[in-house]
């Protein structure tokens, strides 16, 4: 292995990395700004210098920027070297002539890379004495606030902004010592990637908004490792609570899923748990017609052992976003044959097919390092940065990849960030994304639009190209079978391709077509995966219960006689037209609703039960790639929420005078995983509520926690008792374990002397790869692979349009599409609006602007909405806005007359 | 006494168009390349010949040709870029060749981008350079009608386009790398090196980049050769080169001479000495960004090579006289607030250090100098040099920062003392 000598100490190095990079992945400290294990290496800022020698007898060396310095071999270099060392110190002061030196008021102090920076460099004297620049600062909306007098103009902000996460409306302007990072003018950020500036700038320059709003510092926050609750990819999350609310979510790094970067929608989309909306009280009404009254937990108990006990039949519906706990539970009360899943009718259809696929093989789920990593993608219909965001941030950072080899070629390394891409021009000639509408991704991909049926098509062509045993669609036109060839030689020459689809255009030949290429691909040795983006969070965990569709107890409704339905963390409103939702009241008498905030349902129910929800509670999901993965409750209310599941317990308890049943979490787990063969491997993986390192539970509070009696004084003098935690080995509590926790059990990122989310560093073996204690992930679909191999046959026909309709398609957003995240104060400010996106042929017939209302009208409802023009959709379809608030649900894809609104203006 | 460079050039009656410039035995060395040379025997001809880069640097212009991927696995788009920037302060010399005999210059970037492959060349010209761009704009339009330039260049297979580009006016868009940046149309940072800019420079592709006084030379490199060409210079260094004195002498401009003309003759001799009344104090020999040289340094022949020897930069060749009665530190201050001015804030030595240091020199020559002031400038001279910024643009400004500060000591702390500049009244 090559080794180098730093201060004359051997280390071991990896190929083709630069010396910084080489240092701090040995845990060295080594001051650093430009550069950043996400974007690479530039230059600019030069703290990162070190001493390089021609040889062991040269004592003087040359001064080199470790950054940009590739380590090779039997190199030798200092860190400690006083030519260097000073340098550095020298860097931190310029730095600091214009700094504002504020800390105690700033909104980064204590958590400041520049900070800890400074004092790694021992610089602590400035001798500056003319005035400093000022800037004026900027409004940059709901998520990102802007305070330029604190940069240090380490470029980072637009390298990542850019490069990496496909903005254009954030630049550097100016020169000399007024370099100003901004937009052009007042006005919020565009891209759904912004929220990562606040981790990228490490400085108080960028920072969270809604945080700022109710600030306190970070050591003042109690964490816990938990999971995005917004989207079926599962990046890993770590939210910050004081004063029973949630104030922020940062990033927690996953190698395997999001590395270093949430989307606005998971970083803002959270504080949904500290909404209006927010259910603490649990509600009784007697009759439908009556105004709703707060009960007590006890008292809600008897309600609903006693409609209970009386039911002839009750009925469980499930939900995608509860957890698989809570989904047991339900099962467990209400019986398998009575466990509904609580998915509209395509979703229902959609998930069981996926789960067919990824169960049935041979491909293997792709994770999102998967993504980054293949050296071929193709995207069949998902609009992936409204589904399933950070999935298009990795096509991004995939894009970055293979550019990164191409310019291996001319001796260009991996991490010269700006030569990589000053070399490489072209959009990915690897990476395919083939939409109903525009994407965004553009601006780096092969990308062209579709209606879904003929993306369907275009799938089977390229998978009949690889493997003839696949059908042809009749009747393609040239152009598209040249392009399903093109793609289909791209596809055959990779290693490692990743075939990426998803549900949300409700086309199941959309599925089948992705499954066919990568499984074409499989057959010809490839390791090819397969990637669908799927409704909510929990859609594959749902998929795991064996439960009926919903839209089976509908069919049966009328005659089934139930007495009771239970609806699990559900807004039936969402899966249900108005109509189908009345016969839903209608035929059920008594309907539960279990929730941790008010939606349609709840308020319609005759027993609305308030749980808790994330943030409180404990919970297992599992990821669109079958990956099993548990999000530890922050926080306990004073008043005290269950999680569905204890809530269910109780139900159980007495109804099946089980009095004794699953005493905590890890009970549930070992049951529901022994019924639930799947997911036997996630039982031996957790980490039990016994675990403890050095006889120590792991805190959820940071040593330096402060106010723990302060903050009840009011109530009482003294210190009251750290809360037992029964469920997980993270402790409500400051005292613990203080090194570094197993990765799935890491509450927050702390090393002394790396106050800010760089101590990240601190917990990889090497920087940017995976954690010291990285877990084996638990990944459901990786055995039960059979070789044998069923194409799916019988290809859709491509659209043909019908004269004075159109084949409406849902459309997702990624602010307002997802309901809990709508509440999020934050994201309600950039909500998108209901609309009826239209091609650009269409309008110009119909003379239909941007803006003009016009009436939606499927079977006999109608919808009324503004017009918006997308050039590039085809005639004859249409694309509805899908789950934003006050939009009634849809059955999609359906045919709908669209006529200008009488009322027009 | 051979003058290659010049030899067309007269200022009151402007430049040749191309017809006497032929007549004149312009472009001669293009028929010559391209009808009998390959184009590694032109590289190689002008490696021989000892040619060194007349932009600042010295590098041999030969060896940067080499440079340049050639055959089959190359890629088929490279570019050539004449460096007509010149906003080094004091320096005019390119200026007098843009100006004076235009197809000198596209005769010498035909001959680069023949021996190189590029196919689409461009001169970045400095944005004040109004004249020479109309001059330029002619002399293109003069060689696209003659098949000196576009398809097929005298029924050969090299073809080339050229296309003048005036500068939108910064100083750092000089150095090579942030050039590319800003006709590329991005900020005009310096880029990363390596890679050089022969291997991904324009847009990604082989560039060349070269200073107009070099790419003047090939064209008589080619037509005369390697022995004539070598014994055009005094010393070690070969060829002629374009000198130039500015400051208080009797008669500033610019000159073509041997290689190795000592500071002293170009002072004395071509610049006639200092004007009435004025004493020789110090010289830039480069322009801004060299060291103060005192009279001790003056019979230093002004070459690379034996300024190198000594630990110093001949720069541009084209030096800047400092008198008795003008105040150094308002000289250096005046320097230093252009560099500050000029820097691209891209590395923090030079976007905080010059700013510092402008602030400084302002405080010092308004009288509000305090003693640690001089170990502070110290300081910056020393840490701005070679190795710790991103780019070259800092340690320029460092040198004469560095050598005025122990050149004119006294003065600078007779400015502290006194707190007033003892050059004003
Ligand atoms: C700040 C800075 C400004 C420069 N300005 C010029 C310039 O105006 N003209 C020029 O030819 N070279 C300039 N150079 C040097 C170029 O980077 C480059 O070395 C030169 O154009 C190469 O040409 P040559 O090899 O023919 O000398 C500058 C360098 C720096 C660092
Ligand atoms: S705003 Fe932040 S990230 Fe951007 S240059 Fe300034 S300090 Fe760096
Ligand atoms: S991409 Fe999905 S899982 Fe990741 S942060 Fe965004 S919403 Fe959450
Ligand atoms: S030294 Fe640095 S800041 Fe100065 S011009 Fe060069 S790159 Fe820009
Ligand atoms: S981190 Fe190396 S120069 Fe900035």
């Amino acid at each position: 292995m090559p080794t180098i000598f730093i201060d004359d100490k051997p280390y071991f190095i990896k190929e083709g990395q630069n010396l910084l990079h080489a240092a701090l992945s040995h845990g060295l400290d080594l001051p650093y700004f430009c550069w950043h294990p996400g974007l690479g290496s530039v230059g600019a800022c030069r703290q990162c210098a070190v001493q390089h020698f021609k040889d062991a007898e040269d004592t003087k060396g040359r001064m080199v920027m470790s950054c940009m310095t590739p380590a090779t071999d039997g190199m030798r270099v200092s860190i400690e070297h006083e030519t260097c060392k000073s340098f550095r110190a020298d860097v931190s002061e310029w730095m600091m002539t214009n700094h504002p030196h504020d800390c105690p008021v700033c909104d980064e102090g204590g958590e400041c890379h520049l900070q800890d920076m400074t004092v790694m460099t021992g610089h602590n004297y400035r001798q500056f004495r003319f005035k400093k620049r000022t800037f004026n600062n900027q409004k940059l909306g709901p998520f990102v606030n802007h305070e330029m007098n604190r940069c240090i103009t380490c470029y980072r902000c637009v390298r990542y902004y850019r490069d990496v996460a496909g903005g254009t409306d954030l630049n550097s302007f100016a020169s000399s010592n007024r370099v100003y990072f901004g937009r052009n003018e007042d006005g919020t950020l565009e891209n759904e990637f912004s929220g990562n500036l606040v981790e990228v700038c490490p400085t108080g320059v960028f920072t969270d908004k809604p945080f700022k709003a109710f600030f306190n510092r970070k050591w003042d926050l109690q964490m816990a490792p938990s999971v995005c609750q917004l989207c079926s990819l599962g990046c890993n999350i770590i939210p910050g609570e004081r004063f029973e609310s949630i104030r922020r979510v940062q990033n927690r790094y996953n190698h395997e899923i999001n590395d270093y970067f949430l989307c606005d929608k998971g970083r803002f989309g959270h504080s949904f748990v500290n909404s209006k909306e927010r259910l603490f009280v649990s509600m009784w009404r007697q009759k439908a017609k009556d105004v709703a009254s707060e009960i007590s937990q006890e008292e809600t108990f008897q309600s609903a052992t006693k409609l209970l006990s009386s039911s002839k039949r009750t009925v469980g519906i499930g939900s995608p976003r509860a957890s698989l706990e809570a989904n047991f539970a339900l099962r467990t009360l209400v019986g398998e044959d009575n466990f509904y899943d609580g998915l509209s009718r395509h979703d229902s259809v959609l998930l069981s097919k996926v789960k067919q696929i990824v169960q049935r093989g041979p491909a293997l789920t792709a994770s999102l390092q998967n993504v980054k990593e293949a050296d071929a993608i193709l995207v069949l219909g998902e609009d992936l940065i409204n589904t399933a965001p950070r999935l298009a941030l990795a096509i991004r950072q995939n894009v970055i990849h293979m550019a990164q080899k191409k310019a291996a070629a001319v001796g260009i390394a991996a991490w010269n960030d700006l030569a990589v891409r000053n070399f490489v021009r072209e959009k990915s000639d690897t990476v395919f994304v083939v939409t109903a509408s525009k994407n965004k991704l553009e601006d780096v991909a092969a990308s062209f639009q579709l209606h879904p049926d003929n993306i369907a098509c275009l799938g089977y062509a390229i998978a009949h190209e690889l493997n003839s045993e696949v059908e042809l669609p009749k009747g393609m036109d040239a152009d598209l079978l040249a392009k399903a060839r093109l793609i289909a030689a791209v596809l055959r020459e990779a290693k490692n391709p990743v075939i990426i689809s998803g549900t949300s255009l409700y086309t199941e030949a959309l599925l089948d077509a992705s499954a066919n290429v990568a499984w074409a691909l499989c057959r010809q040795g490839s390791s090819a995966r397969i990637c669908y983006a799927l409704p909510e969070a929990n859609s594959m965990g749902l998929s795991l219960m064996n439960a009926k569709p919903l839209s089976l107890l509908m069919e049966e409704i009328v005659a089934s006689k139930v007495s009771v339905a239970i609806v699990l963390e559900n807004d039936l409103s969402r899966r249900l037209s108005s109509e189908n939702l009345g016969i839903f009241f209608k035929n059920i008498p008594s309907v539960i609703a279990l929730d941790s905030f008010q939606q349609q349902t709840v308020r319609q129910s005759k027993l609305a039960v308030a749980t808790c929800s994330f943030s409180e509670g404990t919970g297992t999901f599992v990821n669109n790639e079958g990956r099993v993965q548990r999000y530890y409750s922050v926080f306990e209310r004073k008043e005290k929420i269950l999680e569905s599941w204890r809530i269910l317990r109780d139900w159980i308890r007495k109804s099946k005078k089980k009095a004794s049943l699953w005493k905590n979490l890890d009970e549930i787990t070992d049951d529901m995983c022994r019924e639930i063969d799947t997911l036997s491997a996630f039982d031996q993986a957790i980490y039990r509520a016994s675990f403890q390192i050095d006889g120590q539970k792991i805190p959820r509070e940071t040593n330096g926690y402060s106010g723990r009696t302060a903050m009840v004084a009011n109530l009482t003098m003294h210190e009251p008792k750290p809360l037992v935690d029964v469920d997980s080995p993270l402790a409500h509590s400051m005292e613990g374990y203080e090194g570094q926790p197993p990765s799935s059990l890491i509450p927050f990122f702390w090393e002394p002397g790396w106050n800010s989310v760089q101590s990240v560093n601190k917990y990889q073996k090497e920087i940017g790869g995976e954690l010291k204690n990285q877990q084996p992930a638990v990944r459901l679909f990786d055995k039960q692979k059979s070789k044998k191999i069923v194409f799916f046959q019988r290809p859709p026909s491509l659209f043909k349009q019908q004269s004075g309709k159109w084949q409406i398609f849902p459309r997702y957003f990624i602010f307002g599409s997802e309901e809990r995240a709508a509440l999020s104060l934050a994201i309600s400010e950039h909500l998108s609006v209901p609309c009826i996106g239209i091609g650009h042929e269409d309008a110009q017939k119909q003379k239909w602007l941007p803006g003009s209302m016009v009436n939606v009208e499927i079977d006999s409802k109608k919808w009324r909405l503004p017009v918006v023009i997308h050039p590039e959709l085809e005639s004859g379809m249409a694309l509805m806005a899908h789950g934003l608030a006050g939009m009634d649900y849809a059955e999609l894809p359906s045919y709908a007359c669209i006529r200008l609104s009488e009322s027009a203006t | 006494m051979d003058k290659p460079l010049t030899k067309n050039i007269q200022l009151e009656r402007g430049p040749l168009n191309i017809d006497d410039y032929i007549k004149a035995g312009g472009y001669l060395s293009v028929q010559k390349a391209v009808k009998s040379m390959a184009p590694s025997e032109v590289t190689k001809t002008v490696l021989e010949s000892g040619l060194m880069g007349r932009g600042g640097a010295g590098v041999s212009t030969g060896f940067k040709m080499g440079a340049v991927p050639m055959g089959e696995h190359a890629s088929k788009i490279k570019y050539l870029i004449a460096n007509a920037d010149e906003m080094e302060p004091g320096t005019f010399k390119d200026r007098l060749l843009l100006e004076g005999d235009p197809h000198q210059l596209i005769e010498g970037m035909l001959i680069s981008a023949y021996a190189i492959g590029a196919t689409t060349a461009y001169i970045f010209l400095r944005g004040e350079y109004k004249l020479a761009q109309k001059r330029l704009e002619a002399s293109v339009a003069q060689a696209y009608a003659e098949n000196y330039l576009g398809q097929n260049i005298l029924g050969s297979n090299f073809s080339l386009n050229l296309y003048v580009h005036m500068s939108a006016g910064r100083y750092i868009c000089g150095e090579e790398t942030a050039l590319i940046n800003a006709l590329e149309g991005k900020r005009a940072t310096p880029r990363a090196k390596p890679p050089f800019p022969p291997i991904s420079g324009l847009w990604g592709k082989p560039t060349l980049v070269q200073n107009v006084e070099t790419l003047c030379n090939l064209p008589h490199i080619i037509n005369h050769g390697v022995p004539w060409y070598k014994a055009l210079g005094k010393g070690v260094d070969a060829g002629t080169k374009i000198y130039g004195v500015s400051g208080k002498v009797k008669r500033p401009g610019a000159w073509e001479l041997p290689m190795g003309t000592t500071a002293r003759e170009l002072l004395e001799v071509h610049a006639g000495g200092m004007k009435e009344g004025l004493q020789f104090k110090a010289l830039l020999p480069g322009g801004a960004s060299t060291d103060f040289w005192g009279s001790d340094r003056l019979d230093t022949p002004m070459d690379f090579s034996s300024t190198a020897k000594i630990g110093t930069r001949m720069g541009t060749g084209t030096m800047i006289v400092l008198d008795d009665k003008t105040c150094p530190i308002g000289m250096i201050l005046n320097l230093e607030r252009f560099f500050k001015q000029e820097s691209c804030g891209w590395c923090t030595p030079c976007r905080d250090g010059l700013s510092w240091i402008a602030e400084t020199l302002t405080a010092i020559e308004n009288g509000e100098g305090q003693t640690q002031d001089i170990s502070i400038l110290a300081r910056h001279a020393r840490l701005l040099g070679p190795g710790s910024t991103f780019c070259a643009l800092a340690p320029g400004a460092a040198s004469p920062l560095q050598t005025g500060l122990s050149r004119f000591k006294e003065e600078f702390e007779q400015h502290i003392l006194t707190k007033k500049c003892p050059y004003q009244h």
